[in-house]
């Protein structure tokens, strides 16, 4: 009768705890929200082909893991960061592709826009360490990013996509301008 | 054997373990501050940082959050980023009216902000170390063509992104006109773009467009997105000379030099000659922000947004800055507040700031 009731006793606190583990480390918020699931990316090519994909046709794509972080205007510094998303390259690849001369116009939700010409494309910045000293890099890539230190993106940080600067050596920053949030238009401007 | 107690035991204390805010020792609470937000512009941090110490000291119940970004971000993270300040301070006070006076809250019939104060100015000059290239020489009188010099490298901080840019190439345009010598823009910074930045003049005036992308060819001149990495490339020895505002270049241990006023943008008296110069970007990086800026005096500007949590507070904070404390604060920073304050629509004021402009 005792053991009967030591074994209740144990199960209902290994119950207790694997729900207080759920509750802690609430596996769900990994599922995709809503406003994720319904976010669109329009690209437009160089002679104006258009397409549009979802968050999950994007994350069907060639992925690219790196290493980056950036600083703001006033010096301050975000990151360095793990990231994952698709290469700026791919998505142009995506649309016809982009030739040298061509720039890329991103745009985000809130209305901010940069645009970024062929060199930038391809990765090619200038690399600062943690004390905005300019140092050299290696691979660079920029990247449309869609996880961040093995996370989805939060709002913050432009939930669900953000463009990116990552690449393989560690603790490298670009300026921050240039990692815009919520993006939802890319667009390959032709040469002129 | 006790089996169960020491079951119990440990479920308890998996539980508290698990339990957020529990898990720490008992402390006890102090009385919550209010925190008091002040969006500004970089250029305006040092003071602001010492400003935040003081008047903490003095205001125990009061904690300053002061957060820094471009003139425009400032604004534009209140207006359509949906940040709630108490305040915002700007390096260009036409900026609070153009992107503030017109834009109704959410669900409101106010606009974000129906009044600016006008508080300080500042002087833009040329930063340089000892260690620059012909720094011995150089002068206000000869400095345009000791930057022409093919072994003198220049930084000049993005036109597209930061406004120390756009300035930048007014001084330069203006000087033209000061020194009576129309090659001064192309020797200096103006051969190095490609595409290139197109100036057109209609009379006297001139009007500088930048194309959508901007690229220095040359690698004496160094094109980057903030002032602040010019800076560092100055103290590393990288860079010869950068245009930059007195204030931060003095903050910085740089040297400085001056230049004519009416070139400096800091003179009201030469107001009319700075509008004769202004700067198109064909680059439109905010939707809601035309990208034109016209030549005029640099003056900083503040406001206490409709939607400040702690309006009370932020008039305080207001006071303090301009009063003796904050005075001196900003002078320790290489930058002057304005010997009277100036208001645009002070009648519509809070009451704590009004006796500021009797």
């Amino acid at each position: 009768m005792k053991d009967k009731r030591s074994t209740l006793i144990l199960l209902a606190g290994i119950l207790l705890i694997l729900a207080s583990a759920l509750i802690y480390f609430q596996p769900w918020s990994r599922q995709l929200d809503a406003e994720t699931k319904a976010w669109t990316l329009t690209l437009v090519g160089r002679d104006g082909t258009e397409k549009v994909l979802s968050y999950k046709d994007l994350t069907a794509l060639p992925t690219y893991k790196g290493e980056g972080g950036f600083f703001s205007t006033v010096g301050i510094v975000y990151g360095p960061y793990s990231a994952q998303g698709v290469t700026l390259e791919e998505l142009c690849r995506q649309v016809g592709g982009i030739t040298p001369g061509d720039a890329v116009m991103i745009s985000a939700r809130d209305g901010y826009s940069t645009v970024l010409d062929y060199e930038q494309v391809m990765g090619g910045f200038i690399t600062y360490d943690t004390n905005l000293k300019e140092v050299p890099h290696d691979e660079l890539k920029t990247v449309l990013i869609y996880r961040q230190d093995g996370q989805p993106l939060p709002d913050e940080d432009g939930k669900p996509l953000r463009l990116a600067i990552i690449g393989t050596r560690k603790g490298l920053l670009t300026e921050g301008n240039y990692w815009v949030k919520w993006v939802n238009k890319i667009e390959v401007l032709k040469t002129p | 054997m006790n089996f169960p107690k020491y079951l119990c035991l440990f479920l308890i204390i998996s539980l508290l373990s698990f339990a957020p805010g529990c898990s720490g020792p008992a402390v006890k609470q102090e009385p919550a501050k209010v925190g008091l937000k002040v969006i500004i512009a970089g250029s305006l941090l040092v003071p602001f940082q010492a400003l935040e110490k003081e008047f903490e000291s003095r205001n125990p119940d009061i904690d300053v959050l002061l957060d820094g970004h471009g003139s425009v971000q400032v604004i534009r993270s209140v207006t359509e980023l949906g940040n709630i300040a108490d305040i915002t301070a700007v390096a260009d006070a036409q900026l609070i009216p153009l992107m503030m006076y017109s834009t109704p809250m959410p669900e409101s019939d106010r606009a974000y902000a129906d009044w600016t104060l006008k508080f300080s100015t500042n002087r833009l000059g040329i930063a340089y170390t000892d260690a620059s290239a012909h720094a011995s020489e150089i002068s206000a009188d000869n400095w345009y063509r000791v930057l022409s010099r093919p072994d003198v490298s220049i930084g000049l901080a993005d036109p597209r992104i930061d406004a120390m840019g756009y300035r930048t190439l007014m001084a330069i345009q203006l000087a033209e006109d000061y020194y009576r010598d129309d090659t001064i823009f192309e020797t200096t910074i103006g051969s190095a773009f490609q595409p290139p930045i197109m100036i057109t003049g209609q009379g006297s005036h001139n009007t500088i467009t930048v194309p959508e992308v901007v690229k220095s060819a040359q690698a004496r001149v160094k094109l980057r997105s903030y002032s602040i990495q010019l800076m560092a490339l100055l103290e590393s020895g990288d860079l010869d000379y950068s245009f930059e505002y007195e204030s931060v270049a003095k903050q910085r241990g740089l040297k400085f030099l001056t230049l004519p006023a009416a070139i400096d943008l800091s003179d009201p008296a030469s107001e009319d000659g700075y509008r004769q110069v202004e700067v198109n970007l064909d680059f439109k990086r905010f939707a809601s922000v035309v990208p034109n800026f016209k030549g005029t005096q640099i003056v900083y500007g503040l406001t206490i947004p409709n939607n400040a949590l702690h309006p009370r507070e932020a008039a305080r904070f207001i006071n303090f800055m301009l009063g003796p404390e904050g005075r001196r604060i900003f002078e320790d920073s290489h930058q002057p507040l304005l010997m009277t304050p100036q208001g645009d629509n002070s009648g519509v004021m809070p009451a704590e700031l009004r006796s500021l402009f009797k």
